[in-house]
């Protein structure tokens, strides 16, 4: 049913990617049982991660969370998740994981809107930062290269460099712009020699971020489904990551950004790009209003999809938790499955 | 209940007090305005019964923190013996010195029959009788210190010995259980006043002796103000009588007439607490002009039998005024020094007033040097009360927090935690000094599991201070731990059922509400909120912080569109930026607040009703086209409203800037401090 989470695959490797339309969150769930969590999305002030794990019984089991990076968008609900998953009475504590020093505004913005978003993400670093302190052991630095096991599965960091983060230290440090997607983590999951890559909101453009991905490791092309970067934007597709390889299909999962108008539907942009080398193209939720969004998922034609002109897009009918998903789900052989929720959308060709 | 004998003359009320401590009365008041004469006539009657065989202590509560350990150190001077050791024990705590003072007065002083002159009626006197210049009283309509609250403690546990009356003068109301209070009333007489030599060879006194027979009260401080300003400048005094002038304004008048040596001479003996010799005199006027001292010894000090004194509404006066940290400190400086010399001389010949003993030097020159925050020489004096710690704690503290983002202020509030470790050191159930130690250095922001500790040990020895569970309760948001602070929420609110007094709300909720709306909690900070009774709600703090849950709820929603200056009621009935005239040729309107801009386009999030959200894009041309204006980058959050012609044109109207909320409270300390401290942003952690 479209309208509730699917339920618990034992022997699959599971990837739940939430996208309401602004925020964007994965769970991945490994055989036997464990949990790892990547950001967060809300809609008021609903918790997605906090729900889902609670959902499926999961506080317990999660073991790894983290930050890919300190954006608005990113951060909605996370607080809440680690604080319920790392409760001051808890023994254990999942690994939380965050590239630090991140940085602040430093002052609170006249926007309420602004501010309740840099509110959000300052509440997600301290809830971080303050259980590092207290139980140094909880601490995932998220350094490129670095390993963590996840159930039978295996969770690595692939980016960013530490050039990267040198980089984006020093700007911050100078106050000077800099685009932060630069150093968003992505992860790849390992499981029974088969990889996905969750490549957060890493781009190419500037920085080079991905070609720096797969300088580090060229097999990272070998994957069997991607978590499309910074919601299939231009800046963040790379080529080399999504074109077709030998007895790999792929499968494309991307999250919306309504107020940034991605992804784009453009023959040769966005979603355009990634359906000229896979049928399909799995998105968590349309940047704008379909008359489907409630019941079941829309299958559309990219060229329906394509500039919709000066007139004004309206929001999606976000029903609420839990809405606006697609699950992937791996077995040890075999193509991916694909669950999708109510509000998401399939992008065919054409 | 309270008797009102006004318009006695002193000896009457003298009598009465006489009276009716001997009638079995064992508290009593006498209340008035300042320097009416209320201690003189404490004095005498104190005089009077001790003639009859009572015990006589006297006692004072200076203003500042250190009321109850002068106060009590008083006590203890004239009682001795062992109390006196234990009160000056400098490892023992304060309510082992009260109860050491306590037990001493049980047994001190003995019933003595009545004296010579007892009326038929009068019952046999108490022991003792303990009289108090400026005795604090509880107060339930603030929240009050540990310092006020060991004055108040003070009292209470002396006035509620059998064996002990107290006489208290005060210039502030007694609780209306206190027990019988008799006014003192201010009768200047002025002939009195004007025949003061000091006065009298003033210039201007004559004028003023002319001026004052007119048929309106003036007090004795305010003809010695005029004849100063009269003799500085002819036809002074007329003008200020004629012009109306408040006594604070003819205190600023005499104050500027005055040379820069003399105001600091001001500044300097406004900080004394007790009188002051001549040479220390000297020593505050040093460098004055010779036009000036005459003003300043007649008119400005009054000479009692103590020595030199400011009289308070002067020196409050002075202080008031735009004066440096630096000259403040300095004349504290001074002061203390004086302080020491009195202490010294004291001890070698003690005074004939017991408010002036050797250990009141002491316990001056503590409080000066607490006012300057000089924790090294504090400490090589080694204080018999941990207060002492506590308070420069609290100075220190408190100018830390004036500099805080400085190193000045940073230095200030390593010191302040500093001063409640030295207090702890030697008291560890402080409940204050922890409460402080930690808050210090949550502000420093280094040490966060320290600030638990010592929010948490300070909760356990105090839980009914509402203080230690708010500040530990905003510690742990900060930190990022939002179901602690639930459940130290669940526990203060338990503690403190309501209703409560209105300060209660101020303190725990306004702050604990206001960091939550600052970190994005609004569950919590509604829960916060709504536990407000109709009173603290309507506070235009409360109505502010809901005014700002409201928009931050808009915000959570992604539905803000409308500026807060347009009630939710009316935000339909738009559009609101065109003239009521227009309206009916408008063909649709939208609300809309520019959410974004990226390379190319500016993103505005717009609604045509409460129900429909959505977006558009424009280029820069496009909006500025729209707005009909020059070309302008309209800034992020700037609320607008599109509206769209019957003729077919559209329009972008701009609401003005949204000014700042006056009447929401600041967040301080700020909330970021731990995530803007500690490991430094210039390289990976590789």
């Amino acid at each position: 049913m479209a309208n509730e989470l699917p339920a618990l695959a034992p022997d699959r490797l599971q990837v739940l990617v939430f996208g309401p339309g602004t925020g964007e969150l994965v769970v991945v769930r490994a055989p036997p049982n464990d949990w790892m969590v990547i950001d967060g999305c809300r809609i008021g002030t609903t918790s997605y991660g906090l729900r889902t794990i609670e959902h499926y019984g999961a506080k317990s089991n999660v073991r790894l969370v983290a930050l890919s990076h300190p954006h608005l968008d990113h951060a909605g609900g996370f607080a809440e998740l680690v604080d319920a998953v790392a409760p001051t009475a808890s023994p254990t504590w999942p690994l939380l994981g965050l590239l630090w020093p991140a940085p602040l505004t430093g002052r609170v913005s006249r926007d309420a809107a602004t501010a309740f978003r840099e509110a959000r993400v300052h509440q997600a670093l301290a809830s971080i930062r303050g259980r590092w302190r207290r139980r140094p052991t909880c601490r995932w630095p998220m350094n490129r290269g670095d390993e963590r096991r996840l159930g039978d599965a295996r969770v690595r960091v692939l980016s960013p460099t530490t050039a990267a983060r040198d980089r984006a230290f020093a700007a911050w440090a100078g106050a000077r712009r800099h685009d932060d997607n630069q150093v968003a983590t992505a992860l790849e999951v390992q499981w029974h020699g088969r990889r996905l890559v969750l490549g957060a909101d890493l781009v190419e453009r500037p920085g080079s971020g991905w070609s720096a991905v797969l300088t580090f490791d060229r097999n990272v092309v070998r994957h069997a489904g991607l978590k499309v970067p910074h919601h299939g934007s231009d800046a963040a597709l790379h080529d080399p990551l999504l074109a077709k390889h030998d007895r790999l299909s792929r499968t494309f999962v991307v999250t919306p950004f309504a107020s940034r108008d991605l992804p784009r539907f453009g023959a040769k942009e966005g979603v355009g790009r990634l359906l000229a080398v896979a049928p399909e193209v799995h998105l968590t939720a349309l940047p704008r209003d379909h008359d489907r969004q409630a019941g079941t998922p829309l299958r559309v034609r990219r060229s329906a999809l394509a500039r919709h002109g000066k007139s004004w897009a309206i929001d999606p009918l976000t029903p609420g938790f839990p809405d606006c998903w697609v699950m992937l789900e791996l077995a040890k052989t075999g193509t991916p499955t694909i669950v999708h929720g109510r509000g998401s959308v399939v992008v065919t060709r054409g | 209940m309270n008797d009102e004998v006004a318009l006695l003359g002193a000896a009457a009320i003298r009598d009465e007090v006489v009276k009716r401590v001997r009638q079995g009365d064992h508290r009593l008041a006498l209340t008035g305005r300042r320097a009416v004469g209320k201690s003189t006539i404490m004095a005498a009657a104190a005089a009077e019964l001790g003639r009859s065989g009572c015990r006589i202590v006297r006692t004072a509560m200076p203003a500042g923190d250190d009321a109850g350990p002068v106060a009590m150190a008083l006590v203890a001077e004239q009682l001795g013996g062992a109390c006196r050791e234990v009160v000056h024990d400098v490892h023992a705590s304060w309510r082992t010195k009260l109860e050491a003072l306590v037990a001493e007065l049980r047994t001190a002083g003995p019933r003595v029959a009545g004296p010579r002159s007892r009326p038929a009626r009068a019952v046999a006197a108490p022991g003792v009788v303990v009289t108090i210049d400026d005795p604090r009283f509880g107060r339930n309509d603030q929240a009050t210190t540990v310092f006020d609250e060991r004055a108040v403690e003070l009292v209470g546990r002396l006035a509620s010995l059998e064996n002990v009356a107290v006489i208290a003068a005060a210039s502030w109301p007694v609780p209306l259980d206190w027990g019988p209070s008799l006014t003192v009333p201010a009768s200047a007489d002025i002939a009195r006043v004007l025949a003061d030599p000091a006065i009298a060879s003033l210039a201007g006194a004559a004028a003023v002796r002319e001026l004052a027979a007119a048929p309106v009260h003036r007090s004795p401080l305010e003809l010695r103000v005029l004849v100063a300003i009269e003799t500085r400048r002819r036809h002074a005094a007329v003008d200020a009588l004629a012009a109306r002038l408040p006594l604070d304004a003819l205190i600023d008048q005499l104050l500027d007439s005055l040379g820069p040596a003399a105001q600091q001479g001001c500044l300097r003996a406004s900080v004394m607490r007790t009188a002051f010799d001549d040479q220390a005199l000297a020593s505050f006027w040093r460098g004055a002009a010779d036009a000036d001292l005459p003003l300043v010894r007649g008119a400005l000090l009054v000479r009692s039998a103590g020595g030199w004194v400011l009289p308070d509404a002067i020196a409050t006066r002075v202080r008031a005024r735009e004066v440096e940290q630096t000259d403040l400190d300095r004349a504290h400086r001074i002061a203390a020094e004086f302080h020491a010399r009195a202490f010294t001389a004291t001890s070698k010949r003690p005074p004939q007033d017991l408010l002036q003993s050797a250990t009141r030097h002491e316990l001056e020159q503590l409080h000066h040097l607490v006012a300057v925050g000089d924790l090294k020489a504090l400490e090589a004096r080694r204080p018999f009360f941990v207060d002492y710690f506590d308070a420069i704690g609290r100075q220190l503290g408190q100018r830390g927090v004036r500099r805080y983002g400085s190193r000045d202020g940073a230095a200030s509030l390593r010191l302040a935690a500093e001063a409640y470790k030295r207090a702890l050191a030697i008291d560890d159930n402080d409940a204050y000094a922890h409460h402080y130690l930690a808050y210090n250095l949550d502000l420093l922001a280094r040490t966060p599991d320290l600030v638990e500790t010592h929010y948490r040990r300070a909760i356990a020895l105090d839980p009914g201070h509402v203080w230690h569970h708010g500040r530990l309760i905003t510690f742990l948001v900060t930190d990022g731990r939002v179901l602690d602070a639930a459940a130290a929420w669940e526990d203060v609110t338990a503690r403190f059922p309501q209703p409560q007094p209105a300060w209660l709300y101020e303190e725990l909720h306004r702050p604990v509400a206001r960091l939550l709306l600052d970190r994005g909690e609004l569950d919590f900070a509604e829960r916060v909120l709504g536990a407000l009774p109709a009173v603290a709600d309507a506070s235009p703090w409360a109505r502010s912080e809901r005014r700002l849950l409201r928009r931050l709820r808009d915000a959570a929603d992604d539905r803000l569109v409308f500026p807060a200056s347009i009630e939710p009621t009316r935000r339909w009935t738009g559009p609101h930026l065109v003239d009521a005239a227009l309206r009916s040729k408008v063909k649709a309107w939208w609300a809309g607040r520019i959410e974004a801009w990226d390379e190319e386009r500016c993103v505005i999030r717009i609604a045509s009703d409460a129900a429909t959200f959505g977006r558009r894009w424009f280029t820069e041309a496009e909006l500025t086209a729209t707005l009909g204006t020059p070309r302008v980058r309209v800034g992020v959050g700037r609320f607008l409203e599109i509206v769209q012609w019957k003729g077919g044109d559209e329009a972008i109207y701009l609401h003005p800037d949204e000014v700042d909320d006056p009447d929401l409270p600041a967040v301080f300390p700020p909330a970021n401090r731990y995530l803007t401290r500690g490991e430094r942003a210039t390289r990976a952690r590789a």
